[in-house]
């Protein structure tokens, strides 16, 4: 159906461009999974060589899993992640509805705000939030880990760009119906704006799962870590890095986002057929 | 007016439940991450609840390095949570009590029968010493030597341990002979950016020299012996040094592609394990040109913070027993560090016997007489000057400017931040 | 033009009916601004209190003396803002990081779109292609890094060893001055396409096949015309986005420099988050580093403005 398709270079060109990109794109990773085989000595060695002479894989991830515990971290990563994305969807998406479809006073003043927000890079703000964690007692748990992050000015603006590619009409015509607006923003507008909010679940999942800054901050113990911080475990200070097993606890967290992401793509061949439906 | 009711509750039942626990401590501890020394301090804490029960140790999640531990405890002050215990840097020491945050730990000292009985080298406690009392005991010390491949010296240019060259000059043109790309061996390198400047300080030191004068008025590392360390460094530029990350000159020595190499004593027990039989290798003592030469501790001391009476009694058990014979004992046999208590060192079962077997652990020792503080500058500034002082050391190392026109920058840099 | 949907088809038809449509008209005036205060309200109170009462804070600060830790601090006005300027690092800071934004920006968009146009063309292997241009976005920086300086080693990394065999100029690609900016740019390039890609093909899913089939019968068949009279038109509030998020993220980068090259050597790679931080954090002069913040705040909210200033102009809605 070649209609369909608004731009078709052939076949092979396509994935000529793809493949050399790709591959650029992987290098790094094809050598981080490398490194991750091999002995230090062979780290080192002046030839190039993807498969390591001696496979020392074993050692290396063994090392990585138990000097520290990595599969707690993933726990934590996950119970954090997710919490903050459920948190986030239900405040951004109907904050966004309104600015992008509302009437009301202040609207501009407040998408100014949420513009603000979208600036301010996290080590700016890290202090004040510091002691107000301190404050309401939640240092060193979850929560602190959680609340900082639920309103997300990236989400808001996100979710307001799509929602104002929404034709007015059908919004119009759900009032009419008898919609409250409520239900407008959860049954019209999320599910005809299903990729950005599939993006967003990705870009905010990834952002917390491998934040190094705001955990090192508020974090205490070992057991309430998130797999950055475990990760970063394996430099040491005075006596240098090791790689082998940091390159491993690496592969193995991000391996989870490799995953979600894989299921993730999945909505993203939803949103091209409700797209389609159109 | 919830929250100031809510911690006064707070406040109240904490202290209620600390005297219901009296018997039963929870002592908090920080130190930094690096996997040599937690084996150490596990095993530390082992010992220690098993002779103590009553008193539990609770190791706060390792941070990244020293200035990470102040930043920690700055902020831990600020919200009155701080850790009770701590190991921190050398150098970062002077921030700690400038702040008032580190306690005395004189009379802890003298009510437990003073230092000599404790094993405490008069030289050892100098380090932790800052307006003239003990504020930190040294808990893992490094000097500054130098990893030699003997291997590569021996294949490549015929030189055995006991030739190795003596001044810093010879030295660098011996690393160029040994440099082979082809092979991708680097023949000489010098850590001259381990934190705080401990390598420049080295330098400076052993020639005889200071970082600021004894009253702290005037700059006195532009005096001969810091510009002859500077000129040092120029030297290695010009001997074809490379610039390179310094966990990567680490692992290039361990990995046999590195021949002569200067760098702190703590990396000896990772090359130990790391390197095996794979070559030989054997440390050499740092040169010490003047004849008052010094070279500045390395390494961290255990600070007490806890200003709770109770706490200050269970701390002071811990802070004793790890750097006392035992705890040292420990310490010194899981990582490269020197041990700061004697009895240790003398006693043939601890260390004796375990340093008489391993030369290259004595290189460090020997070196021990010579050790003087890590020397940190005065003033809200003084973490800004080490960056300055590390900016002008690189443009030195780099080839981008020379000895000569890098000290009055560097100089009037640090000056300004002196103000 | 606009596609119609069984919804509205339906309403039209009610809509007419007299009574009725007076009657809703009424309380949609007085209902819209309520949903909409109901629904900004918990959203609007988070952005105050996560937000804007920290950057007052900050704001305070910047005119105190106060260093982190110490117990007393005072006024001193405008001088930490005057130190910023006449400070050379500051300066320098901030050329490297317009330079840095002035190269990843066009990078990571062009090729974020690119890559996301050529995945969408056809049906084979689409997962597995956004699958790989997305992973340098998802692994954390920390661990990429070492790779990355292992690769860019001088001697012993793929990088100089490749070009050497393909007779191009080799450099010590992370420590000398001049090729660390544009270096780090490039690495910031790979880390972001993903990210641009991923918004992009949301965007590109979101357009209505139906556009393309309307454009068709008014003769805009080939790839040049669908791109120009659908695909981009269509695309631009998520560009707008794009662009915007992509150039705030370059301007503040941070992670890359922490952990690579410290803003070295002497300061060619220094960028002003970097500054920033390292002043509040590490040399904890925090009244300094919050006068550092302001002015940093200054110029990107200034920048931010403009672009979407700009765009906003140039983006016609549904």
């Amino acid at each position: 159906m070649r209609i369909g398709h608004p731009f078709h270079p052939s076949a092979i060109g396509r994935h000529a461009a793809l493949l050399i990109t790709g591959a650029l794109t992987l290098s790094p990773f094809i050598w981080m999974i490398s490194l991750s085989a091999k002995s230090r000595d062979e780290m080192f060695d002046p030839g190039f060589f993807l498969l390591p002479k001696q496979w020392h894989a074993w050692e290396n991830y063994s090392e990585a899993l138990t000097a520290a515990p990595l599969l707690r971290f993933l726990l934590n990563g996950t119970i954090v992640c997710s919490s903050i994305l459920a948190l986030q969807l239900l405040i951004c998406v109907p904050m966004a509805y309104a600015l992008a479809k509302l009437r009301f006073r202040g609207r501009n003043a407040l998408f100014g705000a949420v513009l603000f927000g979208l600036l301010l890079p996290h080590q700016v703000l890290a202090l004040p939030i510091f002691i107000l964690c301190h404050k309401l007692n939640i240092l060193n748990t979850y929560a602190a880990l959680i609340l900082p992050f639920i309103v997300s000015p990236f989400g808001i603006f996100l979710f307001r760009q799509f929602f104002r590619t929404i034709p007015d009409d059908i919004l119009h015509a759900a009032r009419l119906d008898g919609l409250s607006e409520f239900s407008i923003v959860w049954r019209i507008g999320v599910p005809m704006s299903v990729p950005a909010m599939v993006a967003f679940s990705i870009f905010s999942v990834v952002a917390h799962w491998n934040d190094l800054f705001w955990p090192s901050i508020v974090i205490k113990t070992t057991q309430l870590m998130p797999p950055s911080l475990g990760v970063a475990a394996f430099r040491g200070i005075e006596s240098g890095n090791d790689y082998g097993p940091l390159m491993a606890g690496t592969v193995i967290v991000v391996l989870p986002l490799l995953v979600a992401f894989g299921l993730a793509q999945r909505w993203f061949i939803e949103g091209l057929t409700s797209a389609a439906l159109k | 007016m919830h929250a100031f009711l809510r911690t006064i509750v707070c406040g109240l039942a904490c202290t209620m439940s600390s005297f219901v626990q009296a018997e039963d401590f929870k002592i908090s501890l920080l130190y930094p991450n690096d996997r040599t020394t937690a084996g150490a301090h596990s095993e530390i804490r082992t010992l220690f609840e098993k002779d103590n029960p009553g008193i539990k140790i609770e190791f706060l999640a390792p941070a990244q390095s020293y200035e990470e531990i102040s930043q920690k405890v700055i902020r831990g002050a600020m919200i009155n949570d701080m850790p009770d215990v701590i190991y921190q840097g050398l150098s970062l020491l002077r921030g700690l009590v400038d702040r008032d945050l580190a306690i005395s730990l004189d009379p802890f000292i003298a009510k437990a029968g003073g230092a000599e009985k404790l094993g405490y080298d008069q030289g050892m406690l100098r380090i932790g010493e800052q307006k003239g009392q003990h504020y930190g005991i040294p808990f893992a010390v490094s000097t500054p030597v130098i990893y030699v491949n003997l291997d590569l010296l021996k294949a490549a240019a015929s030189v055995g341990p006991n030739d190795f060259p003596k001044s810093w000059d010879e030295i660098a043109a011996l690393g160029k002979r040994l440099d082979d790309p082809a092979k991708g061996v680097i023949g000489f390198y010098y850590q001259w950016d381990i934190t705080a400047n401990w390598m420049f300080q080295s330098l400076v030191f052993a020639n005889g020299g200071r970082m600021m004068d004894e009253g702290e008025t005037k700059i006195a590392f532009d005096q001969p012996a810091g510009m002859k360390a500077l000129e040092t460094l120029e030297a290695f530029s010009k001997a074809g040094m490379p610039n390179l990350p310094s966990s990567q000159a680490r692992t290039a020595f361990i990995a046999g592609k590195l021949a002569i190499f200067a760098d702190s004593s703590s990396n000896l027990g990772k090359a130990v394990t790391e390197i095996g039989d794979k070559f030989k290798f054997q440390t050499l003592p740092f040169p010490v040109p003047s004849a008052e030469g010094r070279l500045p501790a390395g390494g961290n001391l255990v600070v007490m913070l806890t200003r709770n009476p109770e706490k200050q009694e269970a701390a002071w058990k811990y802070i004793r027993f790890a750097t006392g014979p035992v705890g040292q004992t420990i310490m010194a046999k899981h990582t490269g560090y020197l041990p700061s208590n004697s009895i240790a060192i003398k006693t043939p079962e601890m260390l004796g016997n375990f340093y008489k077997d391993r030369p290259n652990y004595q290189t460090s020792i020997a070196q021990v007489p010579m050790l003087t503080g890590w020397y940190a500058f005065p003033g809200p500034n003084s973490l800004r000057i080490i960056d300055t002082i590390k900016g002008h050391l690189e443009s030195v190392v780099t080839g981008k400017s020379t000895a000569a026109k890098t000290m009055p920058r560097m100089v009037s840099d640090v000056q300004q931040l002196l103000e | 033009m606009m596609p119609s949907s069984g919804i509205s088809g339906h309403a039209a038809h009610a809509a007419t009916s007299g009574p009725a449509r007076l009657k809703t008209s009424v309380i949609d005036r007085f209902s819209e601004p309520i949903a909409a205060y109901l629904f900004v309200l918990p959203g609007a109170a988070l952005l105050t209190i996560l937000f804007i009462l920290p950057v007052i804070a900050i704001f305070v600060i910047a005119t105190t003396n106060w260093t982190f830790g110490s117990a007393n601090l005072s006024f001193v006005g405008m001088r930490n803002f005057r130190e910023v300027f006449a400070d050379s690092v500051f300066r320098i800071s901030f050329l490297n990081t317009i330079v840095y934004v002035l190269i990843v920006v066009p990078g990571t968009i062009g090729l974020g779109l690119l890559i996301a146009l050529l995945i969408e063309a056809r049906q084979s292997l689409r997962g597995f292609y956004r699958a790989i241009h997305f992973l340098p976005f998802m692994a954390t920086l920390a661990a990429t890094a070492v790779a990355w300086e292992m690769l860019l080693h001088p001697t012993m990394g793929l990088v100089n060893q490749a070009f050497s065999a393909l007779g191009l100029p080799t450099a010590n690609w992370l420590r000398d001055e001049k090729t660390v900016l544009p270096v780090l740019a490039f690495i910031g390039i790979w880390q972001n396409l993903g990210f641009a890609m991923v918004l992009f093909l949301a965007g590109l899913k979101a357009i209505p096949i139906d556009l393309y089939q309307a454009a068709d019968i008014d003769g805009a068949d080939g790839w040049f015309d669908r791109l120009s009279a659908v695909t981009l038109p269509m695309l631009a509030p998520v560009s707008m986005f794009v662009v915007v998020v992509v150039a705030i993220r370059a301007f503040e980068v941070f992670d890359t420099i922490a952990i690579l090259t410290q803003g070295g050597p002497g300061r060619a790679s220094e960028v002003l988050l970097y500054t920033l931080y390292r002043e509040s954090f590490e040399y904890l002069r925090t009244g300094y580093g919050a006068a550092v913040t302001v002015v940093f705040l200054g110029i990107i909210v200034t920048l931010t403005l403009a672009q979407v200033g700009v765009m906003e102009k140039r983006v016609h809605y549904a």
